[in-house]
């Protein structure tokens, strides 16, 4: 039995830590958590988590709208779960050595804890029944209604006052391998309602410890351990799955908190959030922003408006700090908020719901002609091909810059048709000028993308130029003076 | 040894001839890094003592054709499963005869005993299922039938198994009460475990791990289950008798050529199993063709040993007519020494009857394999190097044959390259004139150019492959590509495959 809340959730890929250092998203994951880590881990979880298919990304959105409109409903349950993990933590801390005995008891008072929380849910449930429109909600509630109605819960409560047992066990036992007794499961003792005719003719054997022999009392107290070891496996058991269900219910709701508290966090700043619109092959947006950024700003960030259309690659160049970088990870995060469910950070934002972004960034500034640094990024885009598939996202900056233009362009551009040809969505930063007017002559289909000087760290659609701005910023960072902005050979 | 003296057909096991248990490394291991290769292969199992088997190379290529013709029906997946059940079955036989004699108690010695025999039962009843499936290995399981339906082994199979199911279908409880145990006859009260589970089911989502407690008893938990089985035997005291006396007929149940069998599959399941990631990750094997001396053509081979640990270079090589020894030259790190290792494992391990990497391999079953490496990590100066070098070289070459195959590895590297040329050039004539087959790595030009029958091969950096003539001046980006599997081929496939 699950909540269902946020149906499914694949697992983490591979290169999800490198995703997330390149992206930028730990300011992200910092503004969902405010301050409350299991939201903080709930939110990494779940933003690099293999995508789950649009119709699940939809089903989420609606999950999302109700949580906002009744933002107490999030909250309180988000509460209630978290009590049941407290009384587990506190009845397991009440342990103190390890025996089935002192498991059965410690799993009796957690089952009556959880007992108690399922009514309680139930009638929280009954409070929003007629407040919510999602499917994931109604059919949550539905469920509370449907299983843990008075008679269900009233049969646990007598269940768990059969657990507590007196001094004497009766098992039921058969032989194992080596002909000792194994198998044991606990019995509820007949009652001895029996003709004297009846229990005279039961065989029955006897062994009565010989008195005062220790090693036969250790014995005896270990094949009680035994008998019992079955039992209180059950009640553990039992108590785990129960808590699972709230665990997993704490887990689903703390991902829409987080999401609303990035609302917040964005709206206090002045900034747009967006439900993202689904389309199988269509790629576009606009007022796109960085949200990370913007969390550490005090002015509105640059955005970026763009319709991509069904065009596989998208290429960005020009100047340094110009905002390239910054736009790659925007269109990174929001690529990943968007396969998650949450809003994201644009005016408007339309995509297909595909396999997962993946990042191949330079790993620092330093772009020295060192074959090591080569090998490394070959490397790592070896990984990435290790799990990527078709209509996956790969986000590439400044790669293969760490050889002579010609063998990077050579090897960028052989990666580039390969994957666009398979059909993975690229954005690829880049200065190699040879690979951005060879793909512009003669390349998949494209939109390039142009970083300018002026300041305003928007891009717009150009064709590629000759000249970097390597030496403008040297000239700039020199304190010259900025050269005009009709410097450029297009 | 009652059950094994039953008539049975001639029946020397699949290779015809047992593998041996004992014999020398061959002087070419180290160079050839066999030694290691057969140590990785046997890993694990070391108590089934199969270097030998491994070390000792066949010549006669019928003996040759004879094992190959078993790995080709252990092709058989399900074959292959079943042979190795047979294995595992026989070795958990033998813990429980093990067992048997390890415990005291009379009742319980007894029960490991007919464990032990119902389960030699069940090895052989499984192999003679499993080969009906099969095409393969008939003669086996002409005897194996034959054996299983004697009148002594049938007898014994179906009262062992009665036995136990006898045994397992015994049933009670055991009421625990103060220092007093009573054993009852089970009479079908509720069970709590199942009750509690039941009641609580409707919340699993899959499993949770048990809880495990740590409920290691000491040594006098067994008095106290000899204690509860004596409860047990008084309950049933007729079923105890019966085993007792079944045990006592059936001292010793292992027929010989169970024995000799084992031992075979073991030797060939160490090798497919240890081949068996490089063939996941799609790398070819074949059964070698065998062919008159001298006769060497091979597509795709690798070293099977860096298999292990990553994707290996894939060479082709072939001797046309008229030619006899191949010259490696190349620039360092190429891959040569790897490439001349290959070549000399490849007659090896095709001489000891296996599945050899490559996607077909034809070749000789040599009377010799010599090989000349240079042991540059051997103490002493250049000096007594080059002497110590001379020696082996000098004590090798009389060996030669028109059978034989000589790996030379940088011969004479130690001394003046004039010297090394003109010593290297005496020892290759000298394989060409034995007719030899011959692998040369050299730094040495000159030694791919000396004779008609010398066929030279370079390497390229880049690619680590090894082809005929010179190296083709590919970029070396493409090369790098290529290696990290980052061609436009190579990347729609993988992508491809996470569709």
């Amino acid at each position: 039995m699950k909540p269902g809340l946020l149906s499914s959730s694949g697992p983490l890929p591979p290169l999800a830590d490198r995703v997330a250092e390149d992206l930028g998203l730990s300011t992200v994951i910092d503004a969902m958590a405010a301050g409350d880590d299991f939201l903080a881990e709930t939110a990494r979880t779940v933003l690099l988590s293999v995508p789950v298919a649009s119709e699940n990304v939809v089903y989420r959105q609606d999950v999302l709208a109700d949580c906002l409109r009744e933002p107490k409903l999030g909250r309180e349950l988000y509460e209630l779960a978290g009590r049941a993990v407290e009384a587990q933590r506190a009845a397991a801390r009440s342990v103190y050595f390890d025996s089935p005995e002192t498991l059965l008891n410690q799993s009796i008072a957690t089952l009556t804890s959880f007992v108690g929380l399922l009514r309680e849910l139930r009638s929280l449930v009954d409070r929003y029944r007629s407040r919510v429109s999602s499917a994931g909600f109604q059919q949550f509630f539905a469920m509370v209604g449907d299983q843990f109605d008075d008679e269900y819960l009233a049969s646990a409560t007598a269940r768990i006052g059969q657990l507590g047992l007196d001094g004497n066990l009766l098992v039921s036992a058969r032989l194992g391998a080596g002909n000792q007794s194994e198998g044991f499961a606990l019995r509820r003792p007949e009652r001895q309602a029996r003709g004297l005719f009846r229990r005279n003719t039961t065989p029955k054997a006897t062994y009565k410890l010989p008195y005062g022999d220790e090693a036969a009392s250790r014995a005896l107290s270990s094949l009680r351990d035994q008998a019992l070891a079955g039992l209180a496996g059950a009640a553990d058991q039992s108590a785990r799955h129960v808590l699972a269900f709230f665990t997993t219910l704490r887990t689903e709701v703390a991902f829409y908190l987080g999401c609303l508290n990035l609302r917040e966090a964005l709206i206090a700043r002045g900034a747009a959030v967006c439900r993202p619109t689904l389309h199988d092959s269509a790629f576009a947006f606009a007022g796109l922003y960085d949200p990370s950024l913007q969390l550490r700003l005090d002015h509105p960030a640059a955005t970026n408006d763009l319709d991509a259309g069904g065009k596989p690659l998208i290429m960005v160049t020009g100047a340094n700090r110009g905002g390239k970088s910054t736009f790659l990870r925007s269109v990174g995060l929001a690529q990943l908020m968007a396969a998650a469910g949450a809003f994201v950070a644009a005016t408007a934002f339309t995509t297909s719901i595909g396999t997962g972004v993946f990042t191949h960034f330079t790993t620092d500034e330093d772009d020295s002609l060192t074959s090591g640094k080569f090998d490394e990024e070959l490397r790592r885009m070896s990984q990435i091909a290790d799990v990527i598939g078709p209509y996956g996202m790969l986000l590439c900056n400044e790669s293969f810059q760490s050889t002579n233009e010609r063998e990077g362009s050579d090897i960028a551009r052989r990666i580039i048709d390969a994957m666009t040809g398979a059909g993975v969505r690229v954005v690829f930063v880049t200065h190699l000028h040879e690979l951005a007017r060879g793909l512009y002559e003669d390349g998949p289909p494209a939109v390039f993308l142009r970083a300018g000087r002026d300041r305003s760290f928007r891009l717009h659609e150009a064709a590629p130029e000759a000249t970097s701005y390597g030496a403008d910023l040297w000239k700039r960072s020199r304190s010259l003076a900025e050269m005009p902005a009709s410097w450029s050979t297009s | 040894m009652l059950v094994c003296m039953i008539v049975s057909p001639p029946f020397a096991g699949l290779f015809g001839a047992p593998l041996p248990q004992e014999a020398r490394e061959p002087g070419y291991f180290a160079d050839l890094q066999l030694d290691q290769l057969v140590e990785a292969v046997v890993k694990g199992r070391e108590r089934h003592n199969l270097v030998p088997a491994f070390s000792a190379r066949l010549d006669d290529a019928a003996a040759i054709e004879q094992r190959q013709s078993v790995f080709a029906e252990l092709a058989d997946e399900d074959l292959l499963a079943a042979m190795r059940a047979f294995g595992d079955g026989l070795a958990r036989c033998e813990r429980q005869f093990e067992a048997a004699a390890r415990v005291r108690h009379p009742r319980q010695a007894q029960r490991w005993r007919l464990n032990a025999i119902a389960s030699y039962v069940s090895v052989v009843d499984a192999a003679i299922a499993a080969l009906e499936k099969s095409a393969g290995l008939r003669g086996w399981l002409d005897w194996l039938r034959e054996y299983r339906a004697s009148a002594d082994v049938a007898a014994m199979a179906s009262e062992a198994r009665a036995l136990l199911a006898e045994l397992g279908g015994l049933r009670y409880t055991l009421s625990i009460s103060g220092d007093e145990i009573t054993a009852s006859p089970f009479a079908d009260q509720e069970d709590l475990n199942a009750g509690t589970l039941d009641t609580f089911e409707r919340f699993r989502e899959g499993e949770v791990a048990p809880h495990e407690f740590d409920l290691r008893a000491g040594a006098e938990m067994n008095e106290l289950h000899a204690a509860v089985l004596d409860l047990v035997v008084k309950l049933f005291p007729d079923v105890f008798d019966r085993v007792a006396r079944f045990v006592d007929r059936h001292p010793a149940v292992r027929h010989p050529v169970i024995d000799v069998v084992e031992r075979e599959l073991r030797f060939a399941l160490a090798w497919l199993d240890f081949i068996a990631p490089a063939q996941r990750a799609g790398l070819p094997f074949c059964l070698p063709n065998l062919r008159p001396a001298g006769r060497l053509e091979v597509t795709d081979t690798f070293d099977v040993l860096l298999a292990a640990s990553r994707a290996p270079v894939t060479n082709d090589v072939a001797l046309g007519d008229g030619e006899s020894v191949l010259v490696v030259t190349g620039p360092n790190q190429g891959g040569k020494t790897t490439f001349a290792r290959t070549i000399g494992q490849l007659y090896h391990l095709a001489a000891l009857g296996l599945p050899v990497p490559g996607r077909s391999v034809a070749l000789h079953a040599p009377d010799a394999i010599l090989t000349h490496f240079d042991r540059g990590d051997r103490a002493g100066d250049l000096r007594s190097r080059l002497e110590d070098e001379i020696t082996r070289m000098t004590e090798m070459l009389p060996k030669v044959t028109n059978r034989s195959v000589v790996i030379l590895n940088e011969m004479f590297s130690s001394t003046t390259f004039a010297d090394a040329r003109a010593m290297s050039i005496d020892v290759l004539r000298d394989v060409l004139d034995a007719g030899a087959v011959g692998v040369c790595v050299t730094f040495i030009d000159e030694l791919s150019r000396l004779d008609p029958r010398v066929v030279s091969l370079t390497t390229s950096a880049g690619t680590f492959r090894v082809t005929r003539g010179r190296a083709d001046g590919e970029a070396h980006a493409l090369a790098l590509a290529t290696r990290y599997g980052l061609t436009q081929d190579q990347l729609r496939a993988r992508i491809g495959a996470h569709a």
